[in-house]
């Protein structure tokens, strides 16, 4: 899995863990907060550690550090997207990291 | 606005409908399940979605008992809301909370940006609904999608 990809995935367990709320509310038990907390530091283990930390940094200041590419445009600050870094984005699948030159996101290419 | 049950129904489709899993444990089923949603071309990163999947069930299990289970999550590896039904016959641990096999399985993922505001809806619905048995006997005991689409429709009218 490229790093972005795991970016993501990273970014799908904060979000659990952050909404977790809503889940308790329809009535699942929750038990495994730990186990998932072990495995959020596992996987960041196997990311870039320049990465992890612009991630880190990020998600500071956004509610959201990487965000989805919709229609060419970045979803956090919905500024166009140059076609070069699409092309960058699209052609490799994930396998490099773009950043929103508007708002220094993370994008990832949906 | 509430979303209505014509909304929630619209989300399933017959592509997305397993009526019997081969799966046997709850990490297989979650793939088997994964594969059949990422056969939408608009699912570029299945790896992703059933990583997300699958750090849920860590969270806890996604079983709500009465041999039902609704595995979700939130993920940037699905462009818009994605559900869909399977059933299996032999049931699969899913270590839900009355530790009775799963036989019914709704999958629902979304995108963490969803703006049309379903997500959250539409697991409650399915919460809801399935606690009767009724409800489960229909879908149990349909035969093709759309009379499970029939049975879930009426389910979700009450």
């Amino acid at each position: 899995m490229a790093d972005v990809q795991k970016l993501a995935v990273l970014q799908d367990i904060d979000v659990m863990i952050r909404e977790r709320r809503n889940d308790e509310d329809m009535g699942f038990s929750l038990e495994g907060l730990e186990t998932l907390e072990k495995a959020r530091a596992k996987l960041s283990k196997t990311i870039d550690g320049r990465l992890l930390r612009l991630y880190e940094r990020l998600s500071k200041r956004y509610d959201r550090a990487v965000v989805p590419v919709i229609e060419h445009r970045c979803l956090g600050c919905s500024m166009a997207v140059p076609t070069a870094k699409r092309r960058s984005g699209e052609d490799r699948r994930g396998d490099s990291v773009v950043v929103c030159e508007s708002c220094g996101r993370i994008l990832f290419f949906v | 606005m509430p979303a209505s049950v014509e909304t929630l129904l619209s989300y399933f489709d017959e592509k997305r409908f397993i009526p019997s899993l081969r799966a046997r444990s709850k990490a297989t089923a979650l793939k088997e399940l994964a594969a059949c949603l990422a056969a939408d071309p608009e699912i570029r990163h299945p790896d992703v979605m059933i990583e997300a999947l699958e750090s849920r069930e860590k969270l806890g299990s996604t079983g709500i008992g009465k041999e039902v289970a609704i595995p979700h999550t939130r993920t940037l590896s699905v462009p818009r809301l994605k559900a869909m039904i399977a059933r299996s016959k032999q049931g699969v641990d899913w270590g839900a909370p009355d530790d009775k096999p799963v036989k019914i399985i709704f999958v629902v993922v979304a995108p963490p940006q969803e703006r049309t505001n379903v997500y959250l809806p539409l697991l409650g619905a399915l919460v809801i609904t399935m606690q009767q048995k009724k409800n489960r006997d229909a879908i149990l005991g349909a035969n093709g999608f759309d009379e499970v689409a029939e049975a879930l429709e009426a389910a979700l009218r009450g």
